[in-house]
C-alpha cells in the first residue's frame, strides 16, 4: 500500500537532481550572419580536394534518376568538388529532417525546400541567402524565367534559387474522352467544363466517376493566384510578415461548391493526399475517373508508367489547369536550392558551384526532358532538346506556357507564410469534411481562414514578430 | 509490455527477501556496497538521461511559448499555455479519439485471444499447427502490419477495397467515418497473436480436475467456458486489458502509416498529435503539454493495474 | 438451470456424435487460421505477381507464374539490404546491452546490502510509470546535442536498460537455492565469479525470455528510428517499410516483398523460440 507514494516521490527526487545535475552540451546554435557572406573560391582552395557536399533533395523516379545523371556528370566535369545525393523521399519529411538538424543534429550542404518552406528558410537563419553569391561571382540572373526568381525573394532579397518548377495540370484520358463522344482535342478549360465532361463520361459508363480529387490544398492556393486573389495579408507576405488569412472569399467558396457538388451528385471520388499519394492517377489506369489535377512534375512518371504498357485503355492528355477567370496566373510551384549557412566555407561555394552547374541552360534542357519540369532558363527552350521534345510531346510545353503566361502581380507572387504546413492542414481538415460530412462549402473556407489566421497569429509570437 | 506488473510483484518478493547474514565486517560492507552502486551505475544512467531528465523537462517546458527554430529565444507563460492546450478543440478531440482507440481495440482483441485460445486448448491432432497460426501475427511488426493493410486497402489496387465493393469510392483510410475502424482493425490483427499467447499460457494453469469436476456435474462446454475458464482467467483477462490498454494508449506506427492522424483529426490520437506538434509545428511547448496528458491517462491504467494486485495479494495470503 | 438438465441434454450428444463434434472443431479452427493468416498469405502471394496481375479484378490468390524479379528490387532499389542490417545490428547491441544492464542490476538487488537500496529500486520502478512515447521528443534533442542523430549509437542509446528487464532476472536471481550461495561462498567465490558461474547459468530460463523479449521490441520499434535516422544508411528496415509503401505503390508487389523480407527474421524467431518467446510475453500476465 505504501509503494505508490513513496515510488512517485522517489521519482520526484531523481527527476529533479537529475535535471539539476545533468548538463547536456548545448545545442550547437545556428549563428545569423546577416545577409551572409559568399566564400567564393573556397572550394578551389580547399586543402583536401574533392570537396564532398551533401545534398538532400526530394525527388523520386525518373525525376531521381536524371538528377543523378546530371550529378554523376557534375562530379566527372571537375576536381574540385563532389556531390552526395542523399533521398528523403518527400518535401515534408526532408523538412522535417532539416528542422531537426538545425536543433544540432546532421544537416547537409545544400537543401532543397518546397516552395512553401520560403519563410521558414528565412526564419530558421539557417541559410546563405543566394544573392550573396550572384552578387560576389556577378551571376546574371537575366536568362531566368523572372516569375521564378520573383517567387523566392522576400523583402527584396533572393533566398533560392528554383530547382524544380512545376505547376499543376489537367491530365485526362483521350481515349475515354472519345468513347464518351467528347472531343478528345478539346479539354475542358473552366471548372463548368470539367462538371459537364465529367456528368457525360458518368452518362455514358465510361468510367465510375468523372474527375479523381487530389486533396492538396496546393490547388486552392493556385486557383485563387488565378483568380488574381492574394492568400494571406501584407502583399501575400512579401512587404512585410503576414498576419492573417484571406481566402475567405467568393471565389474560394465558388471553387469549393464546385468540388462539393462534383462529389455529392457523383461525378468526382477523392482520393485524399496522404504522402506520395498517386490513387488519383490510378482511378484513371483503373477507368474510376478520366480527368484530374496534378503537378506537371508528375509527367515523367506518368509517361514512363504508361510506357510499360500496363494501361492500354489510357492516353493521356495535358491541358492548363482549368479554373476561375481573373487578373492572375498559376503560382511558380516545386522547390528552390539553399545553401546551409552552418557548413564550412569551402561545402558552401561547393554548393554554390553545383547549383549554377544544375542551372546552366544544357542541364535545363536535360533536366525538363527527363522529369516534365519547367525549363528556368529561357535559352534552354531554345536548345535542340526541348525543341524535338515540344514537337514529339506537346504536353510538356502546357505547362512551361501557363507558367510564362501568367501575369506578374501579388497574387501571382504566391504567398509567404511561416506555417504553411498548419495552414494548409487547416485548409484540407475542413475541404474534407466539407466532403464527407455535409459541412457547408461556406463555412468550411471561412473555419479554414480562421485556423489558417490562428496558425500564423500564434507562430508569429513564437518568432517574436 | 509487461512492466508494471512484473515491477509490483518483484516488489512484494522484495519485501520477503531474506536479508544476508550480518557477520560481516564494516569494510566489506562498503567494499559490497561499492559494487552494487557500480553494478546499479550503467542502468542508471540511461534512465537519468533517457527517462527522468526528458520527463521532468516536459514540466518545464509546458510553461515556456517555444521558438519553431533552435537559437530563438522562448518565453516563459506560466501556465496560459497549459490552458489554451486544454481548452482547444485539436486536443479534446486527441484525447477522445485516444480512448475510442482503446475502446475499439482492446475488448475485442481481449476476446478474440481468449476465444482462439479456449479453442486450440484441447487435444486434437494438429493441435500446435493452429496454435502457432494463431499466433504467427506476433511476428508481424506494427510498420509489417500497417503496410500490409495500407495496401490492401488501396482505393484503386487494394484486395480489401474490391472486397468491399468501394471500388472508385473514397478509400476507407480517407472516410471520416471508416478511417479509425480501418486503423482498429489493423491493431487487432497485429496484436492478436500475443492475446492469443497471454491467453493460452493461462489456460494451462487452470488444473484440469476443475474442467473435470464440471464435467461429472453435466456442465455444458459454453456453461464450462462462462463458468470456469473466464472465472478462473480473470486475473489474465483483467491483466491482458489493462496492458492491451497501455499499448493503445502508446499507438503510433499503424497512425503514421495509414492514415497519419487525418481525414479531419479522426485518427490524431495523443502520440500521433505529440509528434506533429514537435515535427511538423516546431512546437515543443505545447508537445510538453500534449505529453503531460499522455502520461496522465496511461499512469491511470498503471494505477488501476496496482490497485487490483494489491487486492490479489491480499486474497492470496 | 439445473445442472442435471444439462447432463441429461448433453450426454447422448456427447456419446453419439464424437467425429462430428471432432470434424465441426477442425473445422472452425482451420477457418479462424485461414481468416488470420490471410493477409500474410496474399502479402506473400502478392509479391510474386505483376503489378497488373495485383490490380486485375477478379483477383489471382494463388501466383502461377511467380515473378523473383521483386525480391531483388526491393532488395536493390528498395535498399532492403541494407535496412535489415542496420536492423540486425541496432538490435543487437540493443539486445546486448539491456540483458548485461539487467544482469548487473539484478544481481545488485538480489544478492547485495547497500545504503539506499529500498529508494533506489523504487527509482528503478519509476521508470515502469513513464512510457517512451511521454519522453520521445526530449530524447531527440538530447541525441541531436550529443552529434549522436543518424547513427547505430543514437538509434540504440535510449533502449540500453529497462526496468522490466533487470526485475525479471531479479525474481530469477532471488530463488536461487541458499545452500548454493554458502557453497560458493565456502569455495572462495567471489560476487563476479558467482554471478556468471552460478546465478546466470541458473537463471537462463528468465534471461532467455528477456533477450527474446527484447529482440521483438527492439526489431519492431518504428517512432525511434523514423525520427532519428535521415537516409538509408542507418534507417531501419520498419521505416524502410514506410518508403517503399510511399514510393511505389504502382510497383506495389515490391512492397509486398519487402514486408516478407522485412518479416522473415521474426518468423524465424518465433518458430524457433517459441517457448522463450511465450515466457517472455506472458512474463507476470499469468503467475502473479
Amino acid at each position: 500500500m505504501t509503494s505508490r507514494p513513496r515510488c512517485v516521490a522517489a521519482a520526484a527526487v531523481v527527476a529533479v537532481t537529475l535535471s539539476a545535475v545533468v548538463t547536456l552540451p548545448a545545442a550547437a546554435r545556428v549563428r545569423h550572419q546577416p545577409g551572409g557572406k559568399c566564400p567564393l573560391g573556397a572550394a578551389a582552395k580547399a586543402k583536401s580536394k574533392p570537396v564532398r557536399i551533401t545534398f538532400w533533395h526530394a525527388m523520386q523516379r525518373e525525376n531521381e534518376t536524371t538528377l543523378q545523371r546530371l550529378t554523376d556528370q557534375f562530379n566527372a566535369s571537375q576536381r574540385d568538388v563532389e556531390v552526395n545525393l542523399v533521398n528523403q523521399v518527400s518535401y515534408e519529411s526532408l523538412f522535417d529532417k532539416y528542422k531537426a538538424g538545425l536543433g544540432g543534429g546532421e544537416l547537409p550542404d545544400l537543401v532543397q525546400l518546397e516552395d512553401t518552406s520560403l519563410q521558414s528558410a528565412v526564419d530558421s537563419q539557417s541559410v546563405l541567402p543566394a544573392a550573396a553569391c550572384v552578387k560576389a561571382d556577378k551571376y546574371s540572373l537575366k536568362d531566368f524565367i523572372p516569375r521564378t526568381v520573383a517567387y523566392y525573394t522576400v523583402k527584396g532579397t533572393l533566398y533560392g534559387l528554383p530547382f524544380p518548377v512545376s505547376n499543376p495540370v489537367l491530365y485526362y484520358n483521350k481515349q475515354a474522352f472519345e468513347k464518351a463522344g467528347l472531343d478528345p482535342e478539346k479539354p475542358p478549360r473552366t471548372l463548368d467544363e470539367v462538371k459537364q465532361a465529367a456528368q457525360k463520361l458518368v452518362d455514358a459508363k465510361v468510367t465510375t466517376k468523372g474527375y479523381a480529387i487530389k486533396l492538396d490544398p496546393w490547388y486552392l492556393e493556385q486557383w485563387l493566384a488565378k483568380a488574381g486573389k492574394p492568400y494571406v495579408n501584407n502583399g501575400n507576405g512579401r512587404r512585410s510578415r503576414a498576419t492573417k488569412a484571406t481566402f475567405d472569399n467568393a471565389t474560394a467558396v465558388e471553387i469549393a461548391k464546385w468540388l462539393k457538388d462534383l462529389v455529392d451528385s457523383g461525378l468526382a471520388v477523392n482520393t485524399g493526399k496522404p504522402e506520395g499519394n498517386v490513387d488519383n492517377l490510378l482511378a484513371i489506369g483503373n477507368d474510376n475517373a478520366a480527368m484530374t489535377i496534378d503537378s506537371s512534375a508528375a509527367l515523367g512518371t506518368i509517361v514512363s508508367i504508361l510506357g510499360s504498357g500496363q494501361f492500354p485503355n489510357v492516353t493521356i492528355g495535358v491541358a492548363p489547369m482549368p479554373g476561375p477567370v481573373g487578373k492572375g496566373g498559376v503560382l511558380v510551384g516545386g522547390a528552390a536550392l539553399y545553401i546551409v549557412s552552418k557548413s564550412s566555407r569551402e561545402k558552401q561555394d561547393a554548393a554554390w558551384q553545383y547549383m549554377k552547374y544544375l542551372l546552366e541552360p544544357e542541364q535545363q534542357a536535360t533536366w525538363a526532358a527527363g522529369t516534365g519540369y519547367i525549363p528556368v532558363r529561357e535559352s534552354a527552350t531554345e536548345s535542340s532538346t526541348i525543341q524535338q521534345l515540344w514537337s514529339t510531346q506537346p504536353f510538356f510545353k502546357v505547362a512551361y506556357d501557363q507558367l510564362v503566361s501568367g501575369v506578374n502581380n501579388v497574387a501571382t507572387a504566391g504567398p509567404v507564410i511561416g506555417p504553411y504546413q498548419q495552414v494548409r492542414d487547416g485548409v484540407i481538415d475542413e475541404l474534407t469534411a466539407m466532403l464527407t460530412q455535409g459541412k457547408s462549402a461556406k463555412s468550411a473556407v471561412k473555419s479554414a481562414a480562421q485556423k489558417g489566421t490562428s496558425a500564423i497569429e500564434e507562430y508569429n509570437s513564437r518568432v517574436g514578430a | 509490455m509487461t512492466d508494471t506488473g512484473a515491477a509490483e510483484r518483484a516488489l512484494d518478493l522484495a519485501e520477503s527477501a531474506p536479508e544476508p547474514e550480518s557477520r560481516r565486517r564494516l569494510g566489506r560492507r562498503s567494499k559490497e556496497a561499492l559494487l552494487a552502486y557500480a553494478l546499479l551505475l550503467p542502468a542508471f544512467v540511461v534512465f537519468g538521461v533517457f527517462v527522468f531528465y526528458p520527463f521532468a523537462r516536459n514540466f518545464e517546458y509546458a510553461l515556456y511559448r517555444t521558438p519553431p527554430f533552435p537559437g530563438l529565444p522562448k518565453t516563459y507563460v506560466g501556465f496560459d499555455q497549459i490552458g489554451d492546450v486544454l481548452s482547444s478543440h485539436d486536443f479534446q478531440n486527441s484525447v477522445w479519439v485516444t480512448i475510442l482507440f482503446l475502446l475499439y481495440t482492446v475488448p475485442i482483441g481481449v476476446f478474440l485471444g481468449l476465444f482462439l485460445a479456449n479453442l486450440a486448448h484441447q487435444k486434437l491432432k494438429g493441435i500446435r499447427a493452429y496454435r502457432t497460426i494463431f499466433s504467427s501475427t506476433v511476428a508481424t511488426s506494427v510498420a509489417a502490419a500497417s503496410v500490409i493493410f495500407f495496401t490492401l486497402l488501396n482505393p484503386q489496387v487494394g484486395l480489401f477495397t474490391y472486397w468491399l465493393g468501394r471500388e472508385g469510392e473514397i478509400s476507407v483510410l480517407q472516410d471520416p467515418k471508416t478511417a479509425l475502424i480501418a486503423v482498429s482493425v489493423t491493431t487487432i490483427w497485429q496484436n492478436l497473436g500475443l492475446s492469443f499467447i497471454v491467453m493460452s499460457a493461462g489456460l494451462q494453469a487452470i488444473p484440469d480436475d476443475l474442467y473435470e469436476a464440471a464435467r461429472v456435474d453435466g456442465a455444458s462446454a459454453t456453461r464450462r467456458f462462462w463458468r470456469v475458464t473466464v472465472p478462473m482467467l480473470s486475473p489474465t483477462i483483467f491483466f491482458a486489458t489493462v496492458v492491451g490498454g497501455i499499448l493503445a494508449f502508446r499507438a503510433f506506427g499503424q497512425i503514421d502509416l495509414l492514415t497519419e492522424g487525418g481525414p479531419v483529426q479522426k485518427t490524431n490520437v495523443l502520440v500521433y498529435a505529440i509528434y506533429r506538434q514537435v515535427f511538423r509545428n516546431n512546437n515543443d511547448g505545447v508537445a510538453a503539454v500534449y505529453a503531460i496528458a499522455l502520461f496522465l491517462l496511461v499512469m491511470m491504467l498503471t494505477f488501476i493495474q496496482m490497485r487490483f494486485l494489491e487486492r490479489r495479494v491480499t486474497y492470496a495470503r | 438451470m439445473p445442472a442435471e438438465i444439462g447432463a441429461i441434454e448433453d450426454a447422448p450428444r456427447d456419446r453419439v456424435t464424437p467425429a462430428i463434434r471432432a470434424a465441426a472443431r477442425y473445422a472452425l479452427l482451420t477457418l479462424l487460421a485461414l481468416v488470420i493468416v490471410f493477409p500474410i498469405y496474399i502479402t506473400v502471394v502478392n509479391s510474386l505477381l505483376k503489378p497488373d496481375e495485383i490490380a486485375a479484378r477478379p483477383p489471382s490468390l494463388f501466383p502461377t507464374d511467380p515473378q523473383w524479379s521483386s525480391y531483388s528490387k526491393a532488395w536493390e532499389q528498395g535498399h532492403l539490404g541494407r535496412y535489415l542490417l542496420n536492423s540486425f545490428v541496432v538490435t543487437g547491441i540493443i539486445v546486448t546491452a539491456q540483458l548485461l544492464t539487467s544482469i548487473f542490476a539484478a544481481y545488485a538487488f538480489a544478492f547485495l546490502e547497500f545504503p539506499l537500496k529500498r529508494t533506489l529500486f523504487f527509482v528503478f520502478l519509476a521508470t515502469l510509470m513513464v512510457p517512451f512515447e511521454v519522453v520521445f521528443f526530449t530524447n531527440f534533442n538530447t541525441v541531436n546535442d550529443l552529434g549522436l542523430y543518424n547513427t547505430y549509437a543514437g538509434l540504440a542509446l535510449p533502449f540500453l536498460a529497462t526496468g522490466f528487464g533487470a526485475f525479471l532476472i531479479r525474481q530469477a536471481f532471488l530463488v536461487t537455492p541458499r545452500d548454493l550461495r554458502d557453497a560458493a561462498q565456502l569455495d572462495g567465490y567471489g560476487h563476479w565469479r558467482f554471478m556468471w558461474r552460478v546465478a546466470v547459468p541458473l537463471a537462463r530460463p528468465a534471461i532467455a525470455a528477456l533477450a527474446v523479449f527484447a529482440f521483438l521490441a527492439a526489431w519492431g520499434e518504428y517512432l525511434w528510428p523514423l525520427i532519428i535516422t535521415a537516409d538509408a544508411q542507418y534507417r531501419t528496415v520498419q521505416v524502410g517499410l514506410r518508403q517503399l509503401s510511399r514510393t511505389s505503390i504502382d510497383q506495389i508487389n515490391v512492397t509486398f516483398a519487402g514486408i516478407v523480407l522485412a518479416s522473415l527474421p521474426l518468423f524465424v524467431l518465433l518458430l524457433v523460440f517459441q517457448k522463450q518467446l511465450v515466457r517472455g510475453l506472458t512474463a507476470g500476465a499469468v503467475k502473479g
